[in-house]
């Protein structure tokens, strides 16, 4: 049987037999059915030239993923809500005022790809988050999803979050975890009429995981979203990122940083849909590979028919650090209208040499040298980060994502 | 064997029936299988090998599936509705005089100030070949003689020259490339074969205009350059006149080989007839273009695309040898309901290689009009660089304009720059012309030719002009 | 030559001019002047005839032709200029085409006869030379990469060349420092004759310093509030638009 197969028969067989609340009963069924009619990709597939399921096994599709939380949580902001291994850990989590949850989440079509499909049809927990009407959260809100385990195994993250009209919220989404664990996250955000939210996407699990992702960004009114991704490389890493632009007058920004080293594998697959006239959108993400890492990022601007007075830019720069180490990137543009005005532009490079001899120079190791001129290469995104317990966060995260790569022999330059 | 016995054993062993009647209309029912292959392949008396090359394609293309595209939309094509074989048009069959010929290409013909024997040539009026390029064509034939330049048909060359056409023939594209790439193996009945020895700059550009009367290359040209070690050839196919056809799909390869330090600079001008507004009769134009270059061998595409309801192209190069160039330059102007997927590939595998590519895309109307792009620095690349520039001009809010840039790199030391806009003329550009009195047709035709300036000073001297005549001849009532 | 009755415009349906009258006669200078958003280049263009500025009430004509009913292109063929406030960035195009295609046109229109290429580049060659600007620029993209200032310059070249009847300058001495000034009016001045009327458009006084205008009108809220001599710029100057208009604004 081809992996696809294999992969959908185990996905589908494993959904039928996992249980949850009957609040979740209307989503697995409604996915379940969906995902019977989908076709799981193979190398044939657009969407996944550069990305092999190989990884995946059984167990990563079968076996429900059961490892602890570690001792020590990081904390990132004061109120935090914490899942681990698909489930919300109530005693861990606190709710700033302003915001309800309900343990529920929603069929949505525009969430298409069959791992979301999968996400619906084997769901064990949900949380939906809802912000008040024209209230502000001054404090953000810290999402701590989880996923560990010691043999394959998987998780279903679920997180819906909705900004009602004039409220306004920092949402930091970040996913740690170890261990051969598969988390298959889906995130829905909407956001309505002068909702404005600032997101972060921070994913920092152990290279020996496995994570592929659907985030969903509606922004159903005239609103603002400022998302910042940073993403470390593992054995499979799959974002898949869809906004829809669905009222005249919103605005998007997205920037990221990905950063594939050793093994890792990192794949980026981004759409943005101006759906109506006069939306704003911005994305500016740097990619790094080193080692044997592979970096892959698609960036589809897609303007629909009747969506004049469009601007949307996406610029990707990546660096990619060492022999062995691939990159891949496709700005895409899809235009259907004549009032528009995009720009896209791509580039693939590597440090330059007289900066790294001028350090050497003074006396800087070639590996620190390298380490500096990343840095440098990703700091412009970095310094801009506007929350400070992220701001704290990202130091050390990407010290450790850039310094010199354990048992790899630097070469020279 | 001799092509009169191939072509008796063919007689005998499968086309008992009805084959008197192909004999006598040289042309064969629709429909392709092995023995239509044996059939052409005997017509031209080719030599075995060859017949083996051809039969071995039609195997592979029978097991490839005919590929399927996003973004293009057109009604399947029926392959075994297609004549793989008609001799040229008797000159009963012709129109007589031009007074017989479609006016509205006749009035194109007159914007673009074509010579009235030229005319009569391009609308296939039956003419004796006594005209002007006879005298042309034999001052032609010996100047390049003199150099040892070789220019002929393909057919010729075969005969000619088995050992050229023998040693390169699919060397650049296989034969089982791609669906069309396979099928023109399978039946390709004619082209152009050039070989330019060593150290030979070629006296003149070479053009396919020349022989446009020499033979009717049909629907599956076969097109094969060989610049041997430091020579030089510029190569200018097509030309601006829009060109009738009768054949709707058109899979045509060409192939080029560039040795250690040879040039080829490869212009084309493309303006079949692309159909009526909803594209109706048009032209289905599936290319494959590809060339090797060695080391430090140049290889220069630039082409101008306004034809055919469907162009479907990418004018590759492999860069294999180290310090080797690649140059692509294009513009393409949909308008009605044209749908054009163009751009190219440029696989960078030698060291110090280099590329360029600088692509303009103008979609009016209803059209669609797609970059395709494939960048690939190989482990072995070091210091390769490439520098991509990809705008899109809209006319229209009907018309679709889209980028696929694949960019794929392997090679720490190798640099990938890529830049795309896309926009409409804008009011003020528009605003600012009119107030100079200039009207606002003329004014877009010359901000359109603005936009393609990069390119159009790729092209030979007089390709160049005609390319900005053929554009704006191409922009009327183009723009509401 | 250009009369101007009660015009009222608006931009993009929102009412800029509120009946404004002018009479320029062949030979004249006039200088309007107007705080910001009193409607100054709202009337430069309406009467160049761009886009969504449109003419709601009263009439404009320019010798006979009354200018609501002509295309834009139209209006540059009977003689109208206009040197923008912002000359957009043509690129590719070359300056030197971009002449070609208008004067042929506007010459044409108007009955003269027309420039052969060698006569033309001549001209040219003189125009630039006239407002300081290297013949190279000829060559390049109209207005691509251009300063601020050579983009100022690159107008009046032009309008050098196309001989209008009517010049209209928005706001050509915003951006340009004490030399370019002096370069831009001179070539204006060089073009004032008998037969043809100069309006500038203007928010400060000292353009005025150099081309001296025989009337100077006050602009505000889509009116003419007050007109007079030379001597009125001056008086603006020293005591501001909020003396007219009975707003503050510090000039």
């Amino acid at each position: 049987m081809s992996l696809p197969l294999e992969l959908k028969t185990l996905a589908v067989d494993n959904a039928r037999r996992s249980e949850a609340g009957d609040a979740l009963a209307p989503l697995r069924g409604d996915s379940l059915s969906a995902l019977e009619a989908a076709a799981f990709p193979d190398r044939k597939t657009e969407q996944w030239k550069y990305t092999s399921l190989h990884p995946l096994t059984d167990g990563h599709l079968k076996t429900q993923a059961n490892g602890a939380l570690p001792d020590a949580l990081p904390t990132l902001a004061d109120h935090r809500l914490v899942m681990s291994n698909g489930r919300l850990q109530e005693a861990l989590s606190q709710l700033p005022e302003g915001v309800t949850l309900h343990r529920r989440a929603r069929q949505r079509d525009e969430l298409l790809t069959p791992f979301a499909l999968y996400n619906g049809a084997a769901l064990t927990d949900a949380i939906t988050l809802e912000v008040a009407a024209n209230t502000e959260i001054s404090a953000p809100l810290h999402l701590l999803l989880h996923a560990a385990s010691d043999a394959p195994a998987h998780c279903q993250t679920r997180v819906e979050v909705l900004l009602n009209p004039g409220s306004k919220l920092t949402l930091i989404e970040h996913y740690i975890g170890q261990g051969p664990v598969l988390n298959n996250a889906v995130t829905v955000i909407e956001a309505r009429d002068n909702a404005h939210l600032t997101h972060y996407r921070l994913q920092s699990e152990r290279e020996d995981t496995l994570h592929i992702s659907t985030l969903l960004f509606r922004q159903t009114g005239v609103s603002r979203i400022d998302s910042y991704q940073l993403m470390g490389g593992n054995r499979l890493r799959r974002n898949d990122v869809r906004a829809l632009l669905e009222k005249s007058g919103a605005e998007l920004n997205m920037q990221g940083v990905f950063v594939a080293r050793g093994q890792s594998h990192i794949d980026n697959q981004l759409c943005v849909e101006h759906r109506v006239p006069h939306c704003t959108s911005n994305q500016v993400f740097k990619g790094l590979a080193g080692e044997k890492g592979k970096a892959i990022l698609n960036g589809r601007i897609h303007i629909h028919e009747g969506a004049m007075g469009t601007l949307a830019e996406l610029s990707n720069k990546n660096l990619l650090l060492s022999p062995g180490a691939e990159i891949y990137t496709k700005p895409e543009l899809e235009i259907y209208n004549d009032d528009v005005k995009c720009a896209h532009g791509a580039t693939v490079g590597q440090l330059d040499a007289a900066q790294q001899f001028y350090l050497q120079s003074r006396g800087i190791t070639l590996a620190e040298a390298k380490r500096m001129l990343s840095l440098g290469f990703v700091n412009e995104l970095i310094l801009a980060l506007p929350d400070e317990g992220v701001a704290r966060w990202v130091q050390p995260w990407l010290a450790g994502e850039l310094s010199q790569y354990p048992g790899v022999n630097e070469e020279a330059a | 064997m001799s092509s009169q016995a191939e072509l008796d054993k063919v007689i005998r062993s499968e086309y008992e029936a009805g084959f008197t009647t192909l004999v006598e209309s040289d042309t064969l029912p629709p429909g392709l299988s092995e023995d239509v292959i044996r059939f052409i392949s005997a017509k031209k008396g080719e030599p075995e090998w060859l017949l083996e090359w051809r039969l071995e394609a039609y195997r592979k293309w029978r097991e490839m599936p005919e590929p399927e595209w996003a973004h293009l939309h057109y009604p399947k094509v029926d392959y075994d509705a297609i004549s793989y074989y008609s001799a040229p048009k008797s000159m009963e069959d012709r129109p007589k005089s031009l007074d017989e010929v479609d006016p509205e290409l006749l009035d194109t013909y007159k914007k673009l100030g074509i010579p009235l024997h030229e005319q009569e040539m391009l609308a296939g009026v039956a003419v004796d070949a006594v005209f002007d390029s006879v005298s042309i064509g034999t001052t032609f034939k010996e100047k390049l003689a003199e150099a040892g330049v070789i220019f002929c048909s393909i057919s010729e060359a075969v005969q000619e020259h088995p050992e050229l056409v023998r040693q390169y023939l699919g060397s650049v594209v296989p034969k089982s490339d791609n669906f069309f790439a396979g099928l023109n193996s399978a039946v390709f009945t004619d082209g152009s074969f050039v070989y330019i020895p060593k150290g030979v700059r070629c006296p003149m550009e070479l053009s396919t205009y020349f022989r446009i009367n020499e033979a009717n290359t049909g629907q599956f040209e076969r097109t094969l350059i060989v610049a041997d070690e430091g020579s030089y050839v510029s190569y200018l196919e097509g030309c601006t006149a829009p060109q009738r056809d009768e054949n709707q799909l058109h899979a045509a390869v060409v192939e080029l080989v560039a040795l250690p330090g040879a040039e080829i600079k490869y212009s084309t001008v493309q303006n079949w007839y692309p159909g009526d507004e909803d594209g109706k009769g048009g032209i289905y134009n599936f290319v494959t273009k590809r060339g090797v270059a060695h080391d430090h061998a140049k290889i220069s595409w630039t082409q101008v695309e306004t034809g055919s309801a469907i162009t479907w192209k990418y004018p590759s190069v492999v860069l294999r040898g180290d310090h080797s160039v690649g140059e692509f330059y294009s513009v393409a102007l949909t308008r009605h309901a044209q749908q054009a997927d163009t751009g190219t590939k440029m696989i960078h595998l030698g060291k110090n290689t280099k590329s360029t590519i600088v692509s303009k895309g103008i979609s009016a109307g209803k059209s669609s009009n797609a970059y395709r792009g494939l960048v690939r620095m190989g482990p072995r690349a070091e210091n390769a660089r490439n520098f991509t520039q990809c705008d899109s001009l809209l006319l229209g809010d009907r018309c679709g304009a889209h980028t696929f840039p694949y960019i794929e790199s392997k090679h720490p030391s190798a640099t990938v720059e890529h830049e795309a806009t896309t926009s409409k003329v804008s009011d003020d550009q528009l605003f600012l012309c009119r107030q100079r009195g200039i009207d606002p047709e003329k004014a877009i035709s010359m901000i359109v030719n603005g936009f393609c300036k990069e390119v159009f000073k790729e092209l030979p001297m007089e390709f160049a002009v005609e390319a900005g005549k053929l554009l704006e001849v191409s922009l009327e009532g183009a723009v509401g | 030559m250009l009369e101007i009755r009660d015009l009222h415009a608006a931009v993009n349906g929102k009412a800029i001019l509120k009946g404004l009258d002018l009479t320029v006669n062949p030979g004249e200078v006039h200088a309007i002047m107007g705080p910001n958003g009193s409607g100054k280049s709202t009337l430069a263009n309406v009467l160049a005839g761009r886009d969504n500025y449109e003419i709601t009430g009263g009439q404009a004509i320019l010798d006979g032709h009354d200018l609501a009913e002509l295309e834009p292109e139209e209006r540059a063929q009977a003689g109208l200029f206009l040197a923008f406030q912002y000359p957009v960035e043509i690129p590719g195009v070359s300056n030197m085409e971009f002449l070609k295609a208008a004067l042929e046109a506007v010459r044409k229109a108007q009955g003269k006869e027309e420039w052969d290429s060698v006569t033309l580049l001549r001209k040219a060659r003189e125009a630039c030379k006239q407002v300081n600007l290297d013949a190279q620029f000829l060559k390049r993209g109209v207005n691509e990469g251009f300063s601020g200032g050579e983009k100022k310059r690159n107008e009046i070249m032009q309008m050098l060349l196309m001989e209008p009847r009517l010049a209209l300058l928005d706001e050509t001495d915003s951006g340009l420092d004490i030399d370019a000034l002096q370069t831009v009016a001179r070539g204006v001045n060089s073009l004032r004759s008998p037969e043809r009327g100069i309006v500038l458009v203007t928010h400060y006084q000292r353009l005025l310093d150099y081309i001296v205008p025989d009337h100077v009108h006050v602009l505000s809220d889509g009116r003419i509030i007050k007109s007079g001599g030379k001597e009125l710029a001056l008086e603006l100057e020293q005591k501001g638009y909020g003396w007219l208009t009975g707003e503050e604004e510090s000039a």
